[in-house]
């Protein structure tokens, strides 16, 4: 016991000293949330083309429905149908596919595109079975188990086979451990964080870093058992794609701090500085909650307190990221030439891209340094405005002037380097 | 006449309407100067040149906004305004012919340094999933308490009786500072005496309802609550009111109501003394009934003409709420609430009744003349805790005294015709009376659930209670038969009658039960939860009767009427309950399907002592019972909601050993009852249903909501009576069963309002309607008895801002009965209310209000008319009043009531409150915080 306080002080103390070294490398950016301003969506956005999505008949594509985007295919995640549209890039219609569970319970099932494999896997709960955060737990701990597999459900389209049949397939030790891939071929990571008195051993590691399936690193040492901010909740350090395929930002709950990783080390790369009044009090990192319902009432009386930056997407220009605060949001972009930070969601759209936002609060992809943004026929036509100095894309033209025409269309675009 | 009122209140409410519509437009952006982007979410509002505001909105996320029905020649001041802005404000006069059109840029504000702030006054916003109301937006009279701020927000009506509904969902609980407002969370208390300068904010959020732990959560469970923030310098204060009258006729009338708060403790004490027949005996309805509103006063807090006799009520009591906790959350609470109550009546009552009974051939048509002189006094204690940590748990004791003491003299003539006139009996009875009692109750409950741990899930309840009473009667009674020799009797009869009686009970309803039978496994989804419920009662009785001989002037033993009687019932149900939902959402809806059954074993032992040998009995039974449910809720987001359920169940109940064997008693010659040991038990089959509906649009001037609720049940084998009218005159009642038995019921209501601009006019509609059919028989003719009552109320209420609020009401009810038995006569009356209420709040500081109810009843000739009169006259800085009450100016008031049984209707005219006039002086201490609400000013910024 007293080694792993040992090895749990040192641990601590390198992560500080090493916090202190690079502190001087880290960028910092002001963000006041109230103070974020908007400007025109012309601003920042190049290269803007629209491509029509082909539309059969019996498919209908609304404003509520998703992109997902695979190496050859747009996916269309239709939730509320419980349907999956497959497109080539061009647009061109290939498939759709019916599957009732998906996106279940707002919690399972949801597509994850694995482009390792090239394939859409769907993971989630057996709906036989009711599993409590501890239940989970005891799972997690005995991930090989076989017994264990029947708790969860695992289907597969794999895109690589034109008849994009759903395939069921058996959850893996992955699966049930939460560890998923990462970048190359064979690094990957788990970042899931939890506290139990079921765990033996009080320490564990916000991020761990395997290769194939060995432990090579552990960064972000915590108490597994009673790490007061992590007491009564779940909590997951997000790993975000960047342009360079063989690192990635990761964000920790709780934390101002963008690192990057690669797969010899980690270290700081920007820090969001706020207000004060959003800031956690020091208090938060040191006394513990002293069950769920004082947590749920922190979380409550103090909405505008920093929780985790999530969707770290940087380009050579700009950064856009979100701030979950404890019970609020933000959606902001940083300008890295002005140094100024815009609140998404007071951009507004102009004549140059026909009265279309195509910056949206979400629903934006950012993939092989393109930005794809899917909108609705109704959409459209509800935005639209004519600019008398540049000819209409016929993709939104045929909507236009059609009122019976209902393709979807992506807008794809760049942002502006300056 | 009526008719003339009538079309002359539409009159009124439709010149009001097209005043409405003599109104200006206004439309217009608001854009950014630098980046000529358009401003979504500016706060465009116009106010009045006194700084009242008229309306306001939110631009759009163009920038625009378009006013409609704003007043037309009238100076008005714009004001725009947006975070981080400087804001633009101008002078406007409108015209109705043209719409007007304003683009308004604005310059960012970069020289002051609060620019990230947020000062613009914004009226409404939603805050997360809580809709947030900034009192400092409405610019009010000094004295307007939190109703009048209410009323002047879009989305949210108070109905005229006092509810209130937010986009069509009625507010169920009201807090200040998340907790219950002086341990009550009726709305009134709060929303009539709070002052708008004391608020910070209000809120209205959704919250879980407690009673559904360990239960599945659906959406139409939920209540919709609403926080009133107090500012942080008016978090202690006091306020109430104290009054005393007098009027001709000897009336007079005396009210207290006194509420003192602090963050964590209140206290209030009410009472009163009057004789104008007001109801004071109730602490809570004391205080919603003093509350310092005055725009729109309670026209029916008055002396009740419609109560029978005169009565000289008092009363005095207090109620203590502490809270242990810090927290102004309503999840977690550590309260305790005392109160006690003191109150009495001493009634005198005189009445006449006059019945139509039905018998073979032969209708009998009763009139009894009747006085009595009432005493009664009670005195009520009760502790109320509770402690909760979140929506996942709960814990409360209940614990309620009480003692009773009074005292009745009465003395009753009665005699009975036949349809040709002729006296057949008559009944001359006299009674004393003195009794007294006390109960004692303590109910216990503990429910917790948790998802993490769902094996312990339960919900406990447990609940104790004790009585006693002494009874001692003295009665006299002569009855005369006039058709038949010899069957006269006289009594001069004695009872003392003591009981005991204990109660203990519980239920325990494990929702964990699932996680325990089947682990992990899920079975379908179906929540399945086992509960068992225990009852232990023992009731212990002695009558001693005594009959006084006028030979030896002494009072004998009635040794066929005395007796002592202990009984003890023990009884345990354990149960099963099976309940399935489907959920389905979409884009802009949300519906679910609820499925319930249940399956119960009752089992029953009883166990009966007498000192009457045939009444010394044990019983048991066991009763397998089942019961299904079937609910469907559907929301349309932003436009509507509707629920719907029905329900089946089936129960069973037994012979009491008082219908078995009935100690017959003849004194009331009328009311002979006898026993029958052969009864079997009553099935009763029972179907329900219910559905409501209401509008959830906030942009819409309309609120609509409804709601039907109704049953119907069919009993087996039901417990009737046998009436025997016998030939001397006395009425005989053989109890036997019935082959079925059913019953249906409604009772439904409609409301609707219109907001035009700030005035209203709101019209609701309730009624119930119910049709029983009961086998018997009457003088050995079976017959089958339909009863059948219907009852519809309408009132309309327009209200003119705060300066004039009109009622109109018309009430219609029906009772009816019907008999198929051969030669049985059926009865039926009728009668209709027109009610008529007015308040006009003109000039400043002073109120007139008059009620008008006009009565027609079937069986009187002429309608009776009650007209009362209000003036009230504020001063002392708001905090003096001058009320001039004339009451039953046309003094023509009769307090008759109907009502109608299986064998016949009944009028009943009893002496009650004739025409007064009272003149009233009401004080107001009010205090928040640290001033007097006088010296507060309103420069609240959010």
């Amino acid at each position: 016991m007293r080694n792993k306080l040992l090895c749990h002080t040192t641990a601590l103390a390198l992560s500080l000293l090493l916090n202190c070294i690079v502190q001087g490398q880290v960028q910092k950016i002001y963000l006041n949330p109230k103070a974020a301003g908007g400007e025109s969506q012309s601003k920042f956005i190049d290269s803007l083309r629209f491509i029509s999505l082909q539309k059969p008949d019996n498919v209908n594509i609304d404003e509520s429905d998703n992109l997902t985007i695979a190496k050859s295919y747009f996916i269309i995640v239709q939730y509320l149908k419980k349907k999956l549209l497959f497109y080539k890039k061009d647009g061109t219609f290939v498939k759709q596919v019916s599957y009732k569970k998906l996106g279940n319970g707002f919690v399972d099932f949801y597509p994850f595109y694995n482009e390792k494999g090239n394939q859409i896997t769907f993971t989630g709960q057996n709906k036989n079975y009711t599993l409590t955060q501890k239940d989970n737990i005891k799972i997690e701990l005995d991930p090989d188990n076989p017994k264990n597999r029947k708790y969860y459900k695992k289907y597969v389209i794999d895109l690589n086979d034109t008849s994009f049949t759903l395939k069921k397939s058996t959850p893996t030790t992955n699966d049930i451990s939460g560890i998923s891939y990462l970048f190359d071929d064979d690094y990957y990571s788990q970042n899931k964080i939890t506290t139990s008195n079921l765990y033996k051993d009080s320490i564990d590691y916000e991020l761990k870093l395997y290769k194939n399936s060995t432990l090579i690193k552990q960064y972000f040492p915590y108490n597994h058992i009673k790490e007061p901010r992590y007491l009564y909740t779940t909590n997951y350090v997000s790993a975000p794609k960047s342009d360079n395929p063989h690192q990635r930002f990761v964000t920790r709950p709780y934390n101002d701090t963008i690192y990057v990783l690669t797969k010899d080390s980690i270290s700081p790369a920007y820090q969001i500085i706020l207000p004060l009044e959003n800031t956690l009090p020091p208090y938060f990192f040191t006394t513990p909650f002293k069950n769920k319902t004082e947590r749920e009432n922190f979380q409550r009386n103090n909405g505008w307190l920093l929780n985790q930056i999530y969707n770290w997407i940087e380009t050579r220009s700009h950064i856009l990221f979100i701030v979950g605060f404890q019970s609020n949001s933000g959606n902001y972009i940083y300008s890295k030439k002005n140094k100024t930070i815009y609140d998404i969601r007071k951009i507004k759209a102009d004549s140059s891209s026909f009265g279309i936002k195509v910056f949206p609060d979400y629903n934006t992809i950012y993939e092989d340094s393109l930005f794809y943004t899917l909108f609705s026929a109704d959409a459209i036509r509800r935005d639209f405005k004519p600019n008398a100095a540049k000819a209409t894309p016929k993709a939104l033209e045929n909507i236009i002037k059609t009122k019976s025409a209902n393709e979807a269309v992506i807008a794809v675009f760049t942002l502006k380097a300056n | 006449m009526r008719t003339k009122i009538i079309l002359l209140l539409l009159a009124h409410v439709f010149v009001a309407s097209y005043a409405c519509g003599q109104s200006g437009k206004l439309t217009g952006a608001v854009t950014d100067s630098l980046s000529n982007l358009p401003l979504e979410s500016a706060t465009v509002a116009f106010f009045r040149k006194d700084s009242s505001m008229v309306t306001y909105q939110l631009s759009d996320k163009n920038g625009k906004f378009f006013f409609e029905k704003l007043p037309v020649h009238e100076p008005l001041i714009l004001n725009i305004s947006y975070t981080g802005y400087t804001a633009y404000s101008k002078q406007l006069q409108l015209n109705a012919t043209k719409t007007d059109t304003l683009n308004i840029v604005l310059s960012p504000n970069f020289n002051d340094s609060n620019a990230v702030t947020v000062t613009a006054i914004i009226p409404v916003k939603m805050n997360g999933d809580t809709l947030e109301i900034n009192p400092a937006a409405f610019k009010m009279k000094s004295d307007a308490v939190v109703e009048e701020l209410l009323n002047q927000v879009p989305g949210i009506t108070i109905w005229s009786d006092g509810s209130i509904t937010v986009n069509g969902k009625k507010v169920q609980n009201l807090f200040v500072d998340g907790k219950p407002f002086m341990g009550s969370t009726d709305p009134r208390v709060a929303t009539q005496n709070l002052p708008k300068t004391a608020i910070d904010k209000i809120q209205l959020y959704q919250e879980y309802d407690r009673s559904n732990i360990s239960k599945e959560r659906k959406p139409q469970d939920s209540t919709l609550t609403m926080n009133i923030k107090l500012k942080e310098d008016s978090k202690k204060g006091y306020f109430g009111k104290a009054g005393i009258g007098y009027g001709t006729d000897n009336r007079y009338e005396s009210d207290l109501s006194f509420q003192l708060y602090n963050k964590k403790t209140s206290f209030g004490i009410g009472g009163g003394l009057n004789n104008i027949n007001k109801s004071i005996g109730n602490l809570q309805e004391l205080f919603q009934n003093n509350t310092y509103r005055n725009y729109n006063p309670n026209l029916y807090n008055v002396g009740q003409f419609g109560a029978s006799g005169i009565n000289r009520n008092h009363s005095i009591g207090g109620v203590y709420t502490h809270e242990f906790n810090d927290v102004t959350n309503s999840r977690q609470n550590n309260r305790i609430t005392l109160n006690y109550n003191k109150s009495g009546t001493d009634a005198s009552i005189t009445d006449l009744t006059l019945q139509n009974t039905t018998a073979v051939d032969n209708p009998q048509f009763v009139k009894t003349e009747g006085s009595q002189n009432n005493h009664s006094d009670k005195h009520q204690v009760g502790v109320n805790y509770v402690k909760t940590n979140s929506y996942n748990d709960n814990f409360t004791v209940n614990s309620n005294t009480e003692f009773n003491n009074g005292t009745n003299a009465s003395q009753r003539f009665t005699e009975v015709r036949d349809s040709s006139g002729q006296l057949q009996s008559s009944n001359k009875v006299k009674g004393m009376q003195t009794n007294r009692s006390d109960n004692e109750s303590v109910d216990i409950s503990f429910a917790k659930s948790d998802e993490e741990n769902p094996i312990k899930s339960f919900n406990l309840q447990v609940n104790g209670r004790r009585n006693s009473a002494i009874t001692d009667r003295e009665v006299q009674s002569i009855f005369n038969s006039y058709t038949q020799a010899g069957k006269d009797t006289s009594y001069n009869r004695r009872y003392r009658t003591s009981s005991d009686g204990i109660n203990i009970g519980g239920t325990l309803d494990y929702g964990g039960f699932k996680r325990l039978l089947l682990r992990r496994y899920n079975l379908f989804n179906i929540r399945m939860s086992f509960g068992q419920w225990f009852n232990y009662t023992r009731n212990k009785g002695t009558n001693l009767v005594t009959d006084y001989d006028s030979l030896t002037h002494m009072h004998i033993p009635n040794s066929h009427l005395s007796n002592t009687n202990t009984k003890e019932t023990i009884e345990y149900t354990p149960y099963l309950s099976l309940s399935k939902t489907i959920f389905k959402w979409r884009n802009n809806y949300s519906r679910n399907y609820n499925f319930a059954f249940k399956v119960s074993n009752d089992l029953k032992e009883e166990k009966n002592s007498s000192s009457i040998a045939e009444r010394n009995l044990d019983r048991s039974f066991q009763f397998l019972r089942y019961e299904g449910n079937v609910s469907y809720f559907y929301s349309k987001r932003e436009r509507y909601r509707t629920y719907g359920s029905i329900s089946y169940t089936k129960n069973f109940d037994y012979p009491s050993i008082d219908q078995l064997y009935t100690i017959v008693d003849d004194i009331n010659a009328y009311s002979i009852r006898y026993g029958n040991p052969d009864l079997k038990n009553k099935i009763n089959h029972r179907v329900s249903m219910y559905a409501d509906f209401n509008t959830e649009n906030q942009k819409s001037p309309y609120s609509i909501n409804g709601s039907i609720n109704g049953g119907y049940v069919k009993s087996l084998n039901p417990i009737v009576d046998s009436i025997i009218n016998e030939k001397s005159g006395k009425r005989s009642y053989y109890t036997i069963n019935g082959d079925q038995s059913n019953n249906i019921n409604f009772n439904y209501n409609f409301n609707i309002s219109k907001r035009l601009n700030k005035n209203k006019i709101q019209l609701m509609y309730n009624g119930y309607f119910n049709n029983g059919l009961t086998p018997g028989y009457i003088d050995t003719v079976y017959t089958l008895s339909h009863s059948n009552s219907l009852s519809n109320q309408f009132t309309l209420q327009f209200s003119l801002q705060s300066l004039l609020i009109l009622n109109a009401g018309e009430m219609f009810q029906t009772y009816r009965t019907r008999q198929t038995g051969k030669g049985l006569t059926s009865f039926q009356n009728n009668s209709n209310t027109t009610k008529f209420g007015l308040t006009l709040n003109y000039p400043k500081d002073v109120t007139f209000s008059s009620t008008l109810n006009i009565v027609h009843n079937s069986n009187l000739d002429k309608a009776t008319t009650l007209w009362n009169a209000f003036a009230s006259y504020r001063f002392m800085k708001q905090q003096g009043e001058l009320k001039f009450s004339a009451m039953d100016i046309l003094k023509q008031y009769q307090n008759i009531t109907n009502s109608v049984d299986a064998q016949g209707t009944t009028t009943r005219i009893t002496n009650g409150l004739q025409q007064f006039f009272m003149l009233t002086f009401s004080y107001y201490p009010r205090k928040f915080g640290k001033t007097t609400l006088q010296k507060k000013t309103n420069k609240e910024v959010w």
